[in-house]
């Protein structure tokens, strides 16, 4: 299996650096779909160039990036290129190994309940076979890196590429069961764009899980390993921040990252809901609506994490699809990244009822983002409202695609427990409604 | 025999049957809904059940699978009260084990194992009432289980038992007869070859009697199997009978077709159940089971309706949106053209310039230096305007165009902008106004510089000015434009070289490009169409049409007066015409005047220009001048960009336009069948898998194995026309520049004439070249690769079509037009010769043929045949300069995406 993963390695360094040298890269470096004002290469690079003046980079409001961004810059500028290939290479193997690892999991489980006679008789035919789940980790890797969002972000040097790094490092940590390594690299996302915050409620469920300790607030062994978890996780988050601290002797980088990113100060059109909103919106009513919009980010770890705490790699799925959709800055690299894991559900498929009519909602989308913005922006014959119809329109479908495998993964445990024939009380076929 | 006579005298047995005669036969198929199969027979009073389970994945150990054909798993028991007395054990005795034994031997021999390799099916039999015969009742049943679950054999088995008594063959014995001590034989015959699958003997016989034994037994299981058959027949009429066929005509002709195998089997006196029959029985059974057939959801319900009313509906739609567009035409479905900008709407302005005459004197002049010069009198400008009290610049810039352009006779392009700019007295000089005049090489135009540089020494004297006004004379019309407005903008997107500007204006918000090509003019022609079918914004045409109005000169547009009696046919055909000729120019992508380029930059501008066709009238010079100057004026009291009116219209005529609202629904009508056939396609191609699955059946976990299937098959079968297509469009786009050379070296061809063959022959090419190119990498092509192709081309032709239409109504209509029936009936059933004609007939190319066509008829200039092929061979020359000189995006669209794309549905038309 290795050597099809080199090949595909191969491919996709040969795609991107031949973008590197094209024409294409300076196009895609603009485009706002791809960067966002909080990981555009250009203010990396302005942030660097007023660092070297030994100005404050986040004097102004040009540079967004954290402290570490901008230090392993210092020290890579020259090498910049390969540091995005190089991220987007250690993303596809972590995400390879870790799910290689989920599905072996999957399997053993699959395998004691079959033995334990625990599934339905009728139900034979979802279970799933290991000839199928074979190519699944392979199918992961090639899902992102040669979707064509990874490839443009990679290209344009946004810097999403590094958080994916390292959010798919925190999967394969926390998949792997070090819960060290997990709380560390699960630090460093949140202190890189705050959201994967969220993650830890997955990350503690399936660590737990793995430990045979019970989800039970009566359990001592719960509270020991959720505050030991949390310690961690804390504990290194603080380590950063004070690094950071240590590296810039000022606090400036906090309200310049954080802020920037709680307040949504920069309305640049992107691919994301905020922006047209915020703009169109009287100024009194902004900081109500910030709260509202951000707390619906954080919000739906509560429900998510009661209805799938079986589940907690579904959960990850979920999560991190709903942070880039409803996040402040979104790009396409961010959906590049919950895009990936779409091969892992693939015995989804026969639950899912949207996802033809979602595939073509979204690409008819992408192909209409430059299309209208040519409108906009440069043939001044459209307006705004035409681009953030497209973006509503891509928004919807994501959740769309979202939900749809929300519902598949929910109709098969229910199968998994109550036979794929349902029948009604009179004897007639039952259907699953969705309510 | 002691004590009991199994014959009597009469030669009737004990229960009164004749020797040879069988026991009543009944039974049932498909007694079970959870099970795959599952049948109930008795034979006489003894009773059995079977169920089978499978082809499914090996349970238990993975060492028992087979990698050449399917395990098969028997287990026979007895019920407890099955005989007289309880039984003790009622499975797992020596008897037991035996008979599954037999059984499992009886079945590898008859199941085509080898269709379900790494699978294991299990036969479960269970005797309820045991009265003799128990192994023949058990693989009747078995037979006729297997047959329900829809597995294929080779035949049915049947089997019988037979004794012999007082050299008598007895047939089908009962348990009284068995146990009378005689001797007793079980055979299983497959009955259509007479091949024996099974046969045992309990106890001694003559070898001389065991024919006889042996051909009785035959003849009772023929006769079984002629019981068996019409069960099976039986079962199927009521199922069948009980099938609802769904709606839609794509799922109805599947649906159909299998019900007509299954009848024409039915029905049929053919004997047996053959391997192509018994999965479409697997697949009916499954079917019927999932709720397919009977699902209420109103979902399928939707889908139905459009599958089954799919072709009519796209009919509808295709005859309603020409329709609807040919209506945008006529007068009371347009609506008013009106001022929006308020700047220019309700402020008076009065028009005094008088000094046509003198403009006249000057364009004599400048037309004698220029004729002395032989090409732009730079000095003698630069003079002229210094003179008027402008700020005066030259720019000079040079252009190698790719090849020679044979209409304009140019190649290697040198020469000089002259422009003066008048500065603003009033006004922070932030903004520009621009009026252009072309310096041609022939004698056209004089008049206009001329009249632009009477109207610079008039406008010096006002006081009024808030905005620059730059006075522009451009040398080379579009490509000396092209050089200026890069040099003003600093930006050099087609690398023509030039020398900066010194001088410059504010930021433009408008301009005005004069062309007055004869002496005599009599009507004011407005050009509107830019690159790339940019508009500007309408509230210029209103400007230029009030004012008209306002000095009463005669104005048109497409070359076409105005008219009132919209009524009338000639009226309306008039209109019809006029927006014709608006599309055909706004489709090819060309700017149709020195405007055309502004619009690039964001700034709105139009053409004006003199044409000399209406005899009966004369525009003077003077009063051109005036109309300019009520123009200028009007645009100085702009305070922003003009935004208010339209950017997407259509005119009909000069006073009537179509709003991107009311022409939008002739498009959408169009991609609404590229959509209708997606929704077709998606629940074909759903059902597709579905067929699939039953021919595959390969022992699979359905759902599952199918997707991975599907994709597999639908990537490779997709994946490799497309990259060829594409490939072929890369090759249309950059070798006809590229290879020119070589061309011409070795063809007794011009430059030009070798770009436009070579695109012709690469375009041509292409059409042999990418057939099949699938087979190569996944083998055959199978019924859903093409389908799952198709589905890619409809989608991809709807967003490319959707994604032009936005940025170029004309273009995408007019490729709508052609296109989209292409897309609509193209599969690879249909006649191929014929369909190939179609296909070429409205392919990317052809339509372009016909705009040629089409457009000198409207331009009431009709052309032979010949005269229409040469002026098809500069139009595609041309679209190749445009886009290198000027980067008009329709050359590289047409070859890159547009011609790829069709391909893909060439490619359908040919999949084997």
């Amino acid at each position: 299996m290795a050597a099809p993963l080199t090949l595909v390695l191969i491919v996709a360094v040969t795609i991107r650096a031949v973008l590197f040298n094209s024409s294409l890269a300076e196009l895609i470096t603009e485009r706002v779909e791809v960067v966002s004002p909080l990981n555009a290469w250009k203010r990396v690079v302005e942030g660097l160039a007023l660092l070297d003046l030994g100005v404050s980079p986040y004097s102004g409001d040009v540079f967004h990036e954290t402290p570490l961004i901008i230090y392993l810059f210092h020290f890579v500028i020259d090498y910049a290129d390969i540091v995005f290939m190089i991220a987007d290479g250690i993303t596809a193997v972590a995400l390879y190994l870790a799910i290689q690892d989920y599905n072996k999991g999957v399997f053993r489980k699959q395998k004691y309940a079959l033995e334990a006679d625990r599934y339905p008789h009728d139900c034979l035919e979802l279970i799933r076979t290991p000839k199928e789940m074979y190519y699944i980790p392979l199918k992961v890797a090639l899902f992102y890196l040669l979707n064509p969002f990874t490839i443009l972000s990679c290209v344009a040097k946004s810097t999403c590429g590094l958080n994916n790094a390292v959010i798919a490092l925190f999967i394969l940590s926390t998949i792997k069961g070090s819960a060290l390594l997990s709380a560390i690299f699960l630090a460093l996302a949140t202190y890189q764009s705050v959201y994967p915050l969220t993650l830890c409620v997955p990350a503690l469920l399936f660590l737990l899980q793995r430990l045979y300790i019970p989800v039970n607030v009566r359990w001592a062994s719960f509270w020991l390993f959720t505050v030991q978890y949390a310690v961690m996780f804390l504990g290194s988050l603080a380590v950063i921040v004070c690094l950071s601290f240590f590296l810039l002797s000022s606090w400036d980088f906090i309200p310049s990252v954080y802020g920037f990113i709680l307040s949504v100060p920069d309305l640049t059109p992107n691919i994301g809901l905020f922006w047209y909103f915020f703009a169109e919106m009287f100024e009194h009513f902004r900081p109500f609506f910030i709260c509202v919009f951000q707390i619906n980010v954080f919000f739906y770890t509560i429900p998510l994490s009661i209805k799938l705490k079986e589940h907690p790699v579904f959960l990850i799925f979920m999560q991190i699809a709903i942070i880039s959709i409803f996040k402040s800055y979104p790009t396409v690299g961010d959906i590049a990244l919950y895009m990936a894991f779409l091969p892992v559900w693939n015995h989804l498929y026969r639950f899912l009822r949207n996802i033809f009519l979602v595939s073509c909602v979204l690409l008819a989308c992408s192909a209409l983002f430059p299309v209208l913005w040519h409108l906009w922006i440069y043939a001044g014959s459209a307006n705004s409202n035409f681009y953030y119809a497209i973006t509503l329109l891509f928004n919807v479908g994501q959740i769309l695609l979202v939900s749809d495998y929300f519902y598949a993964y929910l109709r098969r445990e229910h199968h998994l427990t109550h036979g794929l024939y349902l029948k009604r009380k009179d004897g007639s076929e039952a259907t699953l409604v969705l309510k | 025999m002691a004590g009991l006579e199994l014959l009597s005298d009469q030669g009737y047995r004990l229960d009164g049957r004749k020797p040879s005669e069988l026991r009543k036969v009944q039974a049932r198929m498909g007694v079970f809904a959870q099970a795959d199969g599952s049948a109930y027979i008795e034979q006489g009073n003894t009773k059995a059940l079977a169920v089978v389970y499978g082809p499914h994945e090996v349970r238990g150990s993975r060492s028992k699978t087979l990698h050449d054909r399917a395990v098969i798993n028997c287990q026979y028991s007895m019920a407890t009260f099955s005989t007289a007395e309880r039984k003790r054990r009622p499975h797992g005795d020596r008897k037991s084990s035996e008979m599954s034994l037999h059984l499992k031997q009886t079945f590898e021999a008859a199941v085509l194992t080898q269709l379900y390799p790494r699978s294991q099916i299990d036969i479960y039999v269970k005797i309820l009432q045991s009265d003799g015969g128990n192994y023949s009742a058990c693989v009747n049943a078995a037979t006729l289980a297997v047959i329900d679950a829809g597995i294929p054999m080779r035949d049915y088995v049947c089997a019988c038992s037979a004794g012999f008594v007082e050299d008598t063959p007895l047939a089908d014995l009962s348990h009284v007869e068995e146990s009378g001590g005689g001797t007793s034989l079980a055979l299983a015959l497959l009955p259509r070859g007479g091949q024996i699958a099974l046969l045992q003997m309990d106890a001694r016989l003559h070898q001389d009697h065991l024919d006889t034994l042996i051909e009785a037994a035959m003849t009772a299981c023929k006769g079984l199997s002629d019981v068996l058959d019409s069960v099976v027949r039986q079962h199927l009429q009521e199922w069948v009978r009980g099938v609802t066929v769904p709606a839609g005509n794509q799922e109805q002709e599947h649906w159909l077709h299998l019900l007509h195998l299954l009848q024409s089997w039915v029905f049929s006196a053919s004997p047996c159940i053959s391997v192509e029959k018994a999965p479409a029985l697997h697949l009916l059974r499954k079917a019927s089971e999932m709720g397919l057939l009977s699902d209420p959801n109103r979902r399928r319900a939707l889908t139905n309706l459009l599958t089954r009313l799919n072709t009519p509906l796209c009919v509808v739609c295709y005859l309603a949106g020409v329709a609807w567009f040919m209506g945008l035409a006529f007068e009371p479905f347009t609506l008013r053209t009106y001022m929006s900008e308020n700047a220019m709407g309700s402020t008076m302005v009065e028009e005094k310039f008088g000094s046509g005459e003198r403009a006249l004197a000057t364009a004599r002049e400048f037309a004698a230096h220029k004729k002395k010069a032989e090409g732009m009198p730079v000095d003698w400008l630069v003079k002229a305007m210094q003179s008027r009290g402008l700020e005066v610049f030259t720019q000079s810039f040079s252009r190698t165009l790719p090849f020679p352009d044979e209409n304009k006779e140019r190649y290697m392009v040198r020469g000089t902008n002259v422009y003066g700019i008048l500065r603003a007295p009033r006004g922070p000089r932030t903004e520009s106004l621009v009026l252009s005049a072309p310096c041609s090489p022939d004698n056209n135009n004089n008049q206009a510089v001329g009249l632009l540089l009477g109207l610079a020494q008039y406008f010096r004297g006002q006081i009024y000015w808030a905005k620059d006004i730059i006075f522009l004379v451009n040398e080379h019309d579009l490509i000396g434009m092209q050089a200026w407005l890069e040099g003003y903008h600093h930006t050099n997107t087609t690398g023509m070289s030039w020398t900066p500007l010194h001088g410059r204006a504010g930021s433009i918000q408008a301009a005005l490009c004069l062309e007055l090509s004869t002496d005599v003019v009599t009507s004011l022609d407005l050009v509107l169409e830019g690159l790339n079918g940019q508009l500007p914004n309408l509230d210029l045409a209103n400007l230029f049409y009030a004012f008209c109005q306002k000095i009463g000169v005669l104005c048109t547009i497409q070359g076409k007066l105005q008219r009132n009696d919209w009524d009338s046919s000639s009226g309306y055909n008039h209109a019809v015409q006029t927006m014709l000729l608006m599309v055909l120019k706004q489709a090819s992508g060309r700017p149709w005047g020195d405007h055309g380029l502004f619009l690039r930059y964001h700034i709105e501008a139009v053409s004006i220009r003199g044409i000399n066709s209406f005899r009966q009238y004369k525009t003077d010079a003077t009063t051109i001048g005036k109309l300019l100057e009520g123009m200028f004026r009007k645009l100085n009291n702009l305070l922003e960009r003009l935004h208010q009116s339209y950017f997407f219209y259509l005119l009909p005529s000069l006073s009537r336009f179509v709003s991107i609202g009311y022409y939008m629904p002739a498009f959408g009508l169009l991609t609404l069948i590229l959509l209708l056939r997606v929704s077709s396609k998606k629940s074909v191609h759903a059902l597709d898998l579905w067929v699939q699955l039953g021919t595959l059946s390969t022992g699979m976990e359905d759902g599952l194995a199918e997707g991975e299937q599907a994709s597999s098959t639908g990537v490779l079968s997709v994946l490799t026309p497309l990259v060829i297509s594409h490939l072929t469009g890369m090759a249309l786009y950059m070798l006809p520049v590229l290879s020119q050379e070589t061309a011409v070296e070795h063809f007794p061809v011009s430059e030009t004439e070798a770009v436009v063959l070579t695109a012709i022959a690469i375009y041509t090419a292409g059409l042999a070249l990418p057939h099949n190119t699938h087979r190569v990498l996944s083998g055959e092509g199978t019924e859903q690769g093409w389908r799952v192709l198709k589905l890619v081309a409809v989608l991809y032709m709807a967003v490319l079509l959707g994604c032009t239409a936005l940025i170029n109504f004309s273009l995408g209509f007019i490729l709508a037009l052609t296109l989209v029936p292409v897309a609509a009936f193209v599969t690879p059933h249909v006649p191929r010769v014929l369909s190939a004609c179609v296909m070429v007939a409205l392919s990317p190319g052809f339509t372009l043929l016909y705009c040629v066509f089409i457009y000198q008829e409207l331009q009431e200039a009709p052309v032979s045949l010949l005269e229409g092929w040469n002026i098809y061979l500069s139009v595609i020359s041309q679209g190749i300069l445009d886009h290198s000189l000027y980067g008009s995006l329709v050359y590289p669209l047409l070859s890159l995406f547009v011609y790829p794309c069709w391909l893909l549905l060439w490619n359908i038309l040919f999949w084997k």
